[in-house]
Formats: C-alpha cells, sequence, structure tokens
C-alpha cells in the first residue's frame, strides 16, 4: 500500500481509539456503581425496592444494628434516629424512622449519605425503602419524620454480629439552587 | 531449606532473648502498648526488625569483604565469570522462603485486628479542624476534646510542659478490660486517630464511617496525634485516652451526664412558676435559711427579714443584684459562686413569693446569667476566649491572613447587625472553614467573645451581647 | 556548554553546520545533547530550590515551638519541597541523562522524535515557574501535601490549587511525550546488531521506565482533572455528598503513585548497572536476569498502589492482597542487588568519585529497601503509618537512592560531555560529605517515627527534640555540601586535564568510542559492531 494509504488508515484506527477511550470514561461512571453495589466496597449500599418473594426469618441470630446520625461541617439541623439501636433477626423487616428539624430561618436542603461499617456488611443490609435516596427540602422551622424501611439478609456471615449504619447530613442547599436556576432557564428557553 | 530454618530461628532467637521491652524503654522503639494486639504487633515489628538486620549483615558483610580484597591497589585480578544459575536460583528462592515465613504472622495479626465483634461500649470519633468530638453512643455523653497547650508555650514565651502538644482539655475516659469500638468519622477533610499504646489507627473519612477496637489491659494515661495532614493545625490535635477501672468509669460516666444535664439547665429551658417555686424552696433551705429561717422572718438585730421585705416585693434588678453580688461589709454573701444560675433564679423566685409576698414575679436563670456579665466582664473573658478559640485563625490582632482566615477589624460583619455577627459564630458559615461554636463554647463564652470582637482593635461598636440571648439562639443549643 | 567549542576543530562529519549562537540556540536545538544539557541544569536549579525549602523545614523542627514559620506555611513548604523534587529535580535530571546517553548507547544519531523533545523540556520552565509563583498569592502555594488528597486539596484548597493542577497537566504532558520518544527511539533506531538483549542495562531500564510512564501520567491527568471539576464545576468525585467518596482520590492517585516511585527508582538502578561493572573492571554479573528482574518490578509496581492506604478502612482481603503483592516485590530487587555485588566479587576494584556513589546507593538503597519491607507489614504498618518511619524509608531510597545515583551519573559521563577529566579529590569531598550528611539527617527519622512522631508538622512533643535536631544538623550539612557538587560541575566545564574517548580504563560500551567531548552529532552513520557485547 502506498504510503498516502497507510497514514491514512493509522489516522482511522487512532481517531477510533480515541473515540472508545472517551466513551470508556463515561461508561465509568454505571459501571463503577455496579461494581461497587456487587461488593459492597466502602459501605455502600444496594438500593433494593420491594424485596423479591418471602422472607425466611432467622430466628436463632439477632444482629444489633446502631443507628448513628453525623453533620458534616456546620450543617445545623437536627437529626436524630426514632430509635438508635435495634436488634433484629436476619430476614425480619424492620420499619424505624429519623427525626429531623430545620431549626434556621432559611428553607434548606439536605442530602443524607449513608455509611455501612463493617464495609463486608453493606450489601447485607438492605433498604427496602430510604429517605437517603432522595434530597431533603425543608422550610425554616419545619420538622419531618423520615422514614425507613430495612432487612439484613439471611445469608448473612455468622461471624458479623453488629452493624452500623451512619448517616451524614449534608447541606446542599447551595447547589440545589443552581440546578433549579438551570432548570428555570431551561424552562424559559423552551418557552421562547 | 535448612538455611530458611536457621535464619527463622537465628531471628525468633534472637527476638525473644534479648529482652523485646527493652528496646520499647529507649523511647526510640515503637512501645509494646497495654493491648494484646499492641503486644503483638510490636512482637511482629521487632521480628521483622531483626530479620532485616540479619538480611543487612549478611548481604553489607559480603559487600564489605569484597570492597576490601577485592581491589585492584591489593593487586586483585578481575575473574571473567559473570552468570551462576545455580546461585540466581537460590538467591532468589531463600528470599522468598523469608517472606513467606514473614507472611504468615503478619497476616494472622491483621485477621485478629479485623474482628470487632462483642464490642460492649461504642464510641464515635469525629475528626474536625482542629479537634477530636468523642460521643459515647450508649451514654448519651458528648464533648470536644482541644488541645490545652497554652499559645505562650508554642511561641516560646513559656517554658514547654512534659506533655507539650500532647495534652487536651477532655480526656477520652474509657474503662479497662472492656472491649470498646470506635465509629470514625469526620466533620470536614480526612484526619487520622492514633493511639501508639494501642496500637490503633483508622482514617476519619468525612461522609463515611470506619471501625476499629481495643481491650486496654491496663489504667493509665495513653497519647497520640491526628495522622493525616488536615491543614494547618494537624499538629496540634492530640488524642488522649484515660483508661480506668470499670468502677472509676462508672462514676466518670455519672457525673459526666449531671454536668451536661446542669448546662441543659440554662440553654433555653423555660421554666414556669411553678417550678421555680419548688426548686427555690429547696435551695432556700439549704443555702437562706440558716441566717433567713424557714419562715422568712430572719433574726431581728442580726439577718433581715425577707417576708415583707422592700428588697423582696420591690425592684426585681436590687433584689437579683444583692443575691448573686452580695452585700459588702454584711454576712450577706455573693452567691454567684455558690449556687448556679438556675438556683439563683429559682431561690429570687421563691423568696418573691413565698410567705405572701406574692408578688406574681419569676426570675429566669437567664436573667441571672446575664446580670453578672457586664461589659468589663465580657470583656475580660471574651479577649480569653478568643485567644483561645479564634486567635489561631483570625490572628492575636483580629486582623486574619489575606486569603485564608478574614479580617475582623472594621469589617461588616463586626462592626454591623449584631443577629448576624451572633449567628456566624453560634451556626458557623457553610462551606467555609468558619466552624458553628454553639457546641464548642457555652453561651457566656460565645457573648463575651462577640462582644470582644466588637469593641477590640478599635472596632468599638459599643454593644454587648448577653448570654441569655445565645442559649436561646435559633439553631443553637444542640 | 563545551560542545559549542568543538565544532570548528573536530569534524568527523560530514555535514557542515554546528549549533546555532545565542539564546536562540537554547530555544530552538533539537540536538539530544543540548537538550539533555537543558534538563540537567533545570532539575539542579530545581534541586536547590527544593533543597532551600528542606532547610526551612528542618531549621523550624531544629527545636520544639514555632520559631521561623507558621503552620500555614510550613504547609506549603512541605507541599512544595515534595512536588520540586519529585517532578522538577528527580524525573528531569533522569531524562536529561536519558537524552544524552541512550543515543549514543544504542548508536543512534539524536531521539526519534528532535522537535518534540525540545517542546518536552520547554514545557518545564512554565510549568515551574507557575507553580513557584503560587508561593506570592492571597491563600499561599499549595499546602495540602504533594499527595494532594481530596478534600483537602478540593474544597478546603487555597485558590493556587487551580494553578498546581495546570501545571501538573503541563509536566504530565512533558513526560508522556518524553517516554514516547525515549519508546520511539530504543526499539527502532538501535544499531545493526544491537539485539534488546545487547543493550546496555541503562537503555533497558530506560525502555521499561518510559512504558510506566506512558501508563501511569494519564492516570495523574485524570485525578487532577476530577479536581478541577470538583473544585469549579459542582461534580462530587471525591465528595460524599454528591456520592462521591475521598477514598476515590487516594486509589486513582496511589494507582499513578506507586509505579511513579518506580519511576525514579529504575533509571537509577541502570546507572549503578553501567558504573559498578566499570570500576570493577568486570562484566555485569546476571544480564538476563537483570533485565526481568527490572520488567517483574515494573509489573508489580501496578499491583501493589493501596500499601499507601493500609488505614483507609479497607476490606480484610484487600489488606491482605496488597501486603502479600508488596512484600513480592522484595525479591526481583533483592536479585539485582546480589547481582551487583556479584559483579564486584573477585573485581579488580577502584574507587574513583562515580564508584564512591554507586557504592553508597547499593548500601543505602538497601537499607531504605528493608524498611520500605518493614513497611509492607500491614498490621506493623499501622504503627507505621503516616510517621517519621515513612519519610525516613522514601528519603532513604530517594536521596542515597535516586540522588546519588544521578550524581554518580553526572561525575561517571562529565568527561564525556565535557572533554575534561573529573577533579577527583573535589568530588571525593563531595562524597563524604554528602554521605555523611545524608546518614544524619535521615538514620535519626527512623527512630522518631517508631517513637510515635507523625509527618507533616510543624512542632512536635519534648520527647523527640534530640534526634530532630540531630537531623537538621545533618541537613545542613547535606545541603551546603551541594554547593561544592556545583563547584564541580562548573570547574570541570571550563577546566581539566584533557579526557580520552575510553574516559574510565573499565569502561565498555558505544558512548566510549566516541572522543571526549563528544561532538555535537555523533553516530551519524551507525557503527559497525562486533560480536557479543
Amino acid at each position: 500500500m502506498s504510503l498516502a494509504a497507510n497514514t491514512k488508515k493509522l489516522v482511522a484506527r487512532l481517531v477510533l481509539g480515541t473515540v472508545l477511550m472517551f466513551g470508556f470514561g463515561f461508561a465509568m461512571v454505571p459501571i463503577y456503581n455496579v461494581f461497587c453495589e456487587i461488593t459492597g466496597l466502602n459501605g455502600k449500599i444496594t438500593r433494593t425496592g420491594e424485596a423479591e418473594g418471602p422472607l425466611v426469618v432467622d430466628q436463632d441470630r439477632t444482629i444489633k444494628v446502631r443507628f448513628i446520625s453525623v453533620f458534616n461541617e456546620e450543617m445545623p439541623w437536627e437529626f436524630d434516629p426514632m430509635q438508635k439501636v435495634y436488634r433484629v433477626n436476619p430476614g425480619q423487616m424492620q420499619q424505624t424512622a429519623f427525626l429531623a428539624k430545620n431549626p434556621t430561618a432559611n428553607n434548606m436542603v439536605a442530602q443524607a449519605i449513608p455509611s455501612v461499617s463493617p464495609s463486608e456488611a453493606a450489601q447485607y443490609l438492605q433498604k427496602v425503602n430510604c429517605f437517603c435516596f432522595d434530597r431533603q427540602p425543608l422550610d425554616a422551622g419545619a420538622s419531618a419524620e423520615m422514614p425507613m424501611v430495612f432487612f439484613i439478609d439471611p445469608e448473612i456471615p455468622e461471624h458479623l454480629d453488629s452493624i452500623t449504619l451512619s448517616y451524614t447530613l449534608f447541606d446542599i442547599t447551595d447547589q440545589q439552587q443552581l440546578v433549579e436556576a438551570k432548570k428555570d432557564n431551561n424552562d424559559k428557553r423552551s418557552t421562547l | 531449606m535448612e538455611t530458611k530454618n536457621n535464619i527463622l530461628r537465628g531471628g525468633l532467637f534472637g527476638a525473644l532473648t534479648v529482652p523485646s521491652a527493652a528496646y520499647a524503654e529507649w523511647g526510640l522503639n515503637m512501645p509494646s502498648g497495654v493491648t494484646e494486639i499492641s503486644r503483638s504487633v510490636f512482637s511482629l515489628h521487632m521480628t521483622i526488625f531483626w530479620v532485616c538486620v540479619a538480611i543487612a549483615v549478611a548481604v553489607f558483610g559480603v559487600m564489605f569483604y569484597s570492597m576490601f580484597h577485592h581491589r585492584k591497589s591489593r593487586g586483585a585480578k578481575a575473574a571473567h565469570f559473570h552468570e551462576n544459575t545455580t546461585v540466581e536460583v537460590i538467591w532468589t528462592v531463600i528470599p522468598v522462603a523469608i517472606l513467606v515465613a514473614m507472611a504468615v504472622p503478619s497476616a494472622a495479626t491483621l485477621i485478629e485486628m479485623y474482628d470487632p465483634s462483642d464490642a460492649e461500649i461504642d464510641v464515635q470519633v469525629t475528626g474536625y479542624q482542629w479537634k477530636w468530638k468523642y460521643d459515647y453512643l450508649d451514654e448519651d455523653i458528648s464533648f470536644f476534646s482541644n488541645l490545652a497547650t497554652s499559645r505562650d508555650a508554642i511561641y516560646n514565651a513559656e517554658q514547654k510542659g512534659e506533655n507539650y502538644l500532647l495534652e487536651v482539655d477532655n480526656h477520652l475516659v474509657v474503662p479497662v478490660d472492656t472491649k470498646i469500638r470506635f465509629l470514625l468519622t469526620a466533620n470536614d477533610v480526612i484526619h487520622s486517630w492514633w493511639v501508639p499504646d494501642l496500637a490503633v489507627k483508622k482514617d476519619a473519612i468525612p461522609g463515611f464511617i470506619n471501625e476499629a477496637w481495643t481491650i486496654i489491659e491496663r489504667p493509665g494515661i495513653y497519647r497520640g496525634q491526628c495522622t493525616e495532614l488536615c491543614g494547618k493545625d494537624h499538629g496540634y490535635m492530640p488524642v488522649v485516652v484515660e483508661a480506668v477501672s470499670k468502677e472509676d468509669y462508672a462514676a466518670w460516666v455519672a457525673s459526666t451526664k449531671a454536668a451536661a444535664a446542669a448546662k441543659a439547665e440554662l440553654a433555653g429551658k423555660t421554666w414556669t412558676l411553678d417550678e421555680l417555686m419548688t426548686e427555690g424552696e429547696q435551695v432556700y433551705l439549704k443555702a437562706c435559711a440558716a441566717c433567713h429561717q424557714p419562715n422568712g422572718e430572719g433574726l431581728p438585730g442580726a439577718f433581715p427579714a425577707l417576708k415583707n421585705s422592700p428588697i423582696a416585693v420591690g425592684d426585681v434588678a436590687a433584689h437579683i443584684d444583692i443575691v448573686v453580688n452580695g452585700k459588702p461589709g454584711t454576712a450577706m454573701q455573693a452567691y454567684k459562686d455558690q449556687l448556679s444560675a438556675v438556683e439563683m433564679a429559682a431561690v429570687i423566685t421563691y423568696e418573691r413569693n413565698a410567705w405572701g409576698n406574692n408578688t406574681g414575679e419569676a426570675v429566669t436563670p437567664g436573667q441571672i446569667a446575664d446580670m453578672s456579665w457586664d461589659m468589663d466582664r465580657l470583656m475580660t473573658v471574651g479577649e480569653e476566649v478568643y485567644g483561645k478559640a479564634c486567635a489561631a485563625c483570625h490572628q492575636p490582632n483580629g486582623q486574619g491572613i489575606p486569603g485564608a482566615f478574614p479580617s475582623l477589624v472594621g469589617t461588616d460583619i463586626v462592626k454591623g447587625d449584631i443577629a448576624a455577627h451572633i449567628d456566624i459564630v453560634v451556626n458557623g458559615k457553610a462551606g467555609s472553614a468558619m466552624q458553628a461554636f454553639k457546641d464548642q463554647l457555652s453561651p457566656e463564652e460565645i457573648a463575651a467573645v462577640v462582644t470582644y470582637e466588637r469593641n477590640a482593635w478599635g472596632n468599638n461598636v459599643g454593644d454587648s451581647v448577653k448570654p441569655s440571648t445565645v442559649a436561646s439562639w435559633n439553631g443553637g443549643g444542640k | 556548554m563545551s560542545t559549542a567549542d568543538i565544532t570548528a576543530e573536530h569534524h568527523d562529519e560530514h555535514h557542515d553546520h554546528g549549533p546555532a549562537k545565542g539564546l536562540s540556540r537554547w530555544l530552538f536545538t533539537t540536538n539530544h545533547k543540548d537538550i539533555g544539557s537543558m534538563y540537567l541544569w533545570f532539575s539542579l536549579a530545581m534541586f536547590l530550590v527544593g533543597g532551600c525549602m528542606a532547610l526551612v523545614i528542618r531549621a523550624e523542627l531544629f527545636q520544639p515551638g514555632l520559631q521561623l514559620v507558621e503552620p500555614g506555611f510550613f504547609n506549603q513548604m512541605t507541599t512544595m519541597h515534595g512536588l520540586i523534587m519529585v517532578f522538577g529535580a528527580v524525573m528531569p535530571a533522569f531524562v536529561g541523562l536519558a537524552n544524552w546517553m541512550v543515543p549514543m548507547m544504542i548508536g543512534a544519531p539524536d531521539m526519534a522524535l528532535p522537535r518534540m523533545n525540545n517542546w518536552s523540556f520547554w514545557i518545564l520552565p512554565f510549568a515551574f515557574g507557575m507553580l513557584l509563583l503560587t508561593l506570592f498569592m492571597d491563600g499561599g502555594a499549595p499546602n495540602f501535601g504533594w499527595t494532594f488528597y481530596a478534600p483537602l486539596s478540593t474544597t478546603y484548597a487555597p485558590d493556587s490549587v487551580t494553578f498546581f493542577i495546570f501545571a501538573v497537566h503541563m509536566m504530565g504532558i512533558s513526560s508522556i511525550m518524553g517516554a514516547i520518544n525515549i519508546v520511539a527511539t530504543i526499539l527502532n533506531m538501535r544499531a545493526p546488531g544491537m539485539t534488546l538483549m545487547k543493550m546496555p542495562l541503562f537503555v533497558w531500564t530506560w525502555l521499561i521506565t518510559a512504558y510506566l510512564l506512558i501508563a501511569v501520567m494519564p492516570v495523574l491527568a485524570g485525578v487532577v482533572t476530577m479536581m478541577l471539576m470538583d473544585i469549579h464545576f459542582g461534580t462530587s468525585f471525591f465528595d460524599a455528598a454528591g456520592g462521591g467518596d475521598p477514598v476515590l482520590f487516594q486509589h486513582v492517585f496511589w494507582f499513578f503513585g506507586h509505579p511513579e516511585v518506580y519511576i525514579m527508582i529504575l533509571p537509577a538502578f541502570g546507572i549503578v548497572s553501567a558504573i559498578i561493572p566499570t570500576f570493577a573492571r568486570k562484566q555485569l554479573f546476571g544480564y538476563a536476569s537483570m533485565v526481568y528482574a527490572t520488567a517483574s518490578i515494573a509489573f508489580l509496581s501496578f499491583i501493589v498502589w493501596a500499601h499507601h492506604m493500609f488505614t483507609v478502612g479497607m476490606p480484610l482481603a484487600g489488606e491482605l492482597f496488597f501486603m502479600f503483592a508488596t512484600m513480592l516485590i522484595a525479591v526481583p530487587t533483592g536479585v539485582k542487588v546480589f547481582n551487583w555485588i556479584a559483579t564486584m566479587w573477585r573485581g579488580s576494584m577502584t574507587f574513583e568519585t562515580p564508584m564512591l556513589f554507586a557504592l553508597a546507593f547499593v548500601i543505602l538503597f538497601t537499607i531504605g529497601g528493608l524498611s520500605g519491607l518493614m513497611l509492607a507489614i500491614a498490621p506493623a504498618d499501622f504503627q507505621y503509618h503516616d510517621t517519621y518511619f515513612v519519610v525516613a524509608h522514601f528519603h532513604y531510597v530517594l536521596v542515597p537512592g535516586a540522588i546519588f545515583s544521578i550524581m554518580a551519573a553526572v561525575y561517571y559521563w562529565l568527561p564525556k560531555w565535557t572533554g575534561h577529566q573529573l577533579n577527583e579529590s573535589a568530588g571525593k569531598f563531595h562524597f563524604w560529605m554528602s554521605f555523611i550528611g545524608v546518614n544524619i539527617t535521615f538514620f535519626p527519622m527512623h527512630f522518631i517515627g517508631l517513637a510515635g512522631m507523625p509527618r507533616r508538622i510543624p512542632d512536635y512533643a519534648l520527647q523527640f527534640a534530640d534526634f530532630n535536631a540531630v537531623a537538621s544538623v545533618g541537613a545542613f550539612i547535606f545541603g551546603l555540601s551541594q554547593l561544592i557538587f556545583v563547584w564541580n560541575v562548573i570547574q570541570n566545564i571550563r577546566s581539566g586535564k584533557p579526557a580520552e574517548a575510553k574516559c574510565w580504563e573499565g569502561a565498555e560500551g558505544l558512548e566510549w568510542e566516541v572522543p571526549s567531548p563528544a561532538p555535537y552529532h555523533t553516530f551519524t552513520t551507525p557503527p559497525q559492531l562486533e560480536g557479543a557485547k
């Protein structure tokens, strides 16, 4: 083949390679999530919806589940678990709630970030319904009771008998305002 | 194989016969610590160390021998070999064998460390810039632990104490022979909590929870430091664990809870007249009846009556003043140092309503607190608090560090709306390094420091803040 | 440099152009010798700047208490010292040596991509100029450690962080282009008859280092870009609030960071493998296993990164894996040390300055390697991590390791570059002062680390005072000794007895076939190689 043809082929391959690498970068987002959910790395928890099929409750074991609330930086909300410690059987559905109050004079938005210790327990703590999935807005002075339903997977290994679930509350009012502003702009544009 | 066993035996022999603890005493070595794990880690460290020493001695021995004997000036003639497969295989296999021998006890110790089950006490450790917060999760006890070494000592204006940079205001008190689980997280950046005597080191990561555990065998005070760069004062946030007997721990828990309850009383609790009367009667009987008599009639000529007295039914401020500050030249003491603000408010309320006095007036603890805080006291205490809690960033002269920490001299917040100033100290400023001090300073301290800032360095705004204002501040008093 | 003189006199070449005159020569040169010289001068300047920062640090740490600087500035010094030394002194020095020596060693006339070579160099002064100027910004220079963990380096960073990120991108581009150049040169331009297994070991180690650079510098670029996104564009890679994770930063950084430290030592191995055979007058022992050992170290360097993160809260399986993999690296490294000693064994040694530095490398790097082995043991590492024990370890492998090898290389090849024999007594004086200084500075750090002193603190508890004072004295001895080095180099350029083509009695290799000083263009026609090398 002539030099020109060879060069063209090489350029085509290099361009394709670049496009593939770029696409791979985008694909990392879902791949990373899936990987962390499967392995439970870093205490990330599976977002489950309803449990599949009836659960077999293991009456012979109790697992101690402790809830902790942590406030990032100067987050001024009050945020406490309704009950701090539960002793549940694996497979038993348990309902609980967190009481949140915004005592300031401003409307705010919070995000609760969960973290589980020990990290290998994360995959066994199944949250059927959790407020941590969504952003939580609270007006000035308002309170809310934020429900959560969970169960411990009966498959949980013998040596794990105590799980700690912490929620770190972050103030995302500023970021939310940015998002709202952007949305408003987009809406305005689309009505033109 | 033979060689490897000999090396192992030699290494273990060395590690065991030479009293390992002696090395720990020099202050040049890792401490062997006060837990089973810390002792395992120490002996692992010493074993590995001696293995490395043995390797170094062997390798350098051969090398120095060669450097001495195989030199041109001694007439050595260069040989011509440049490979030898047998020798190369040997010196690949032997290191692998040594490594396998090292890996076994190492893995065993690590597996032991990764078992936090059956903990009896849970303590949440939160790293802040630049202090630690400890929460005893089952006891509802929570406090900050700040460096106690003075700025003067750090800046060489004062002699440094024995525990320079390793002392704090509030120790983490724990019982011995009890499995304690630490749940670590952070408020802002990554910190790391380390106590060498316990061989516990774990990173505190914002948004995440980490776990570590220990069982301390001996009572004592064990000091450590933050071990992850976390900003300016990374070197100034030590860890002090005080291990005490189980009985002493129970006593400490009880007294700490009592003290916290007393503090909470002032923080915005609303007292009804009945509550004040009930409490007030107790206080009166305990602290006043000896002189003024249980029936309030006093002893004529010696101690004035309170029943129908002009002070008890007249101007409230004068009544408060005489109880708080006493009456110089008489036997009427200043009770501000003997009774809490709650007790004083209650007893004054009682005196104004008992024995038919019936003014119907109630005095709140907040009013009492405010009474004893005049401008002078606010400024004096405020300057102290400023030096302890604010000067590190805003500097002793109030001018801050441009680009990093704002100046407080002549700036909008300090000279403007006092509510905004109080709010930023109480609740902090989200997105910046300015923390919420409501959990770290009492309402009196905050009132004092805000007053100080508004009037120091030529700011001279002229206003001041009452402790009761801070105590009931929105978003405050958690 | 003296290569300018030779054009008028030594004309072996067929074509006639010598170097341009004046500043344009240096701005526009595509000559590997010129570019190598510029890299080396740049590296020396950065070494002195970074060294001054180290002396500020050690001066403050001479006594407990704060005497000279505030903690905020101290953090800037530790950060900048690390960045300047890693990216501005060690790496450019090795690249400069590669530029000078690799073409000559393989019998090539120049690098494969000479113009890109020029650009690779000229990026650096601008990148570092920008980085150093951040010292004058409001909020100060980067102060979050050379490892710049998030969120200290994102949410809580001073404004200079953006310029830091820009500078890192620039340095990264320089390194990647340089590495591509090296690979292309070595794979395509070797003289006929020089198979891969006949190349000098310095060329082999640089070939492998170049692959490491190409693999991991983009990862560094990725992590600083993610930082940039988090700081300025509202993303949450490292921010838990948005679903991100500060530990992700550490994983990505160290995936670059660990191979990076091997990038900083493999060329050193190559240098020592050239010098010891020369001064022992004996061929390098076990050439093939040296190549395989280097390749194994490079491969293993990709799977050990989390040994920098043992305290971060990794699952047990992860900790065990990284512990075992890290311990394994001791094997090929040990093989190399044994091979060097076997080269010395029954040789006929003399101890000129390059040999002194090379032997000191073997001894002191081994000490650093053994403390590294101790650090690999994860349960023990819980007591060592982020203390001065780690500082001692990496300074041993970097200062009497990488830096000594660079000085050894400079002393070794200076006569070839300048045409003047070394002033041996001056060289030996520099060596002994450095050797003594380096040990007084860093050996005590093992002890204070074990006794409990954390890293990156401007002030310390009283029990650490004595050894800190000793280390500070050592630091000043070592620092001032480097002025001897500067003097030696400048002296050698300007004067000295003429050197022959083969400057050292036992030297072997194509670079010793060309005259000293080396002509501006060498091997414009490929050399004829005689049989086995």
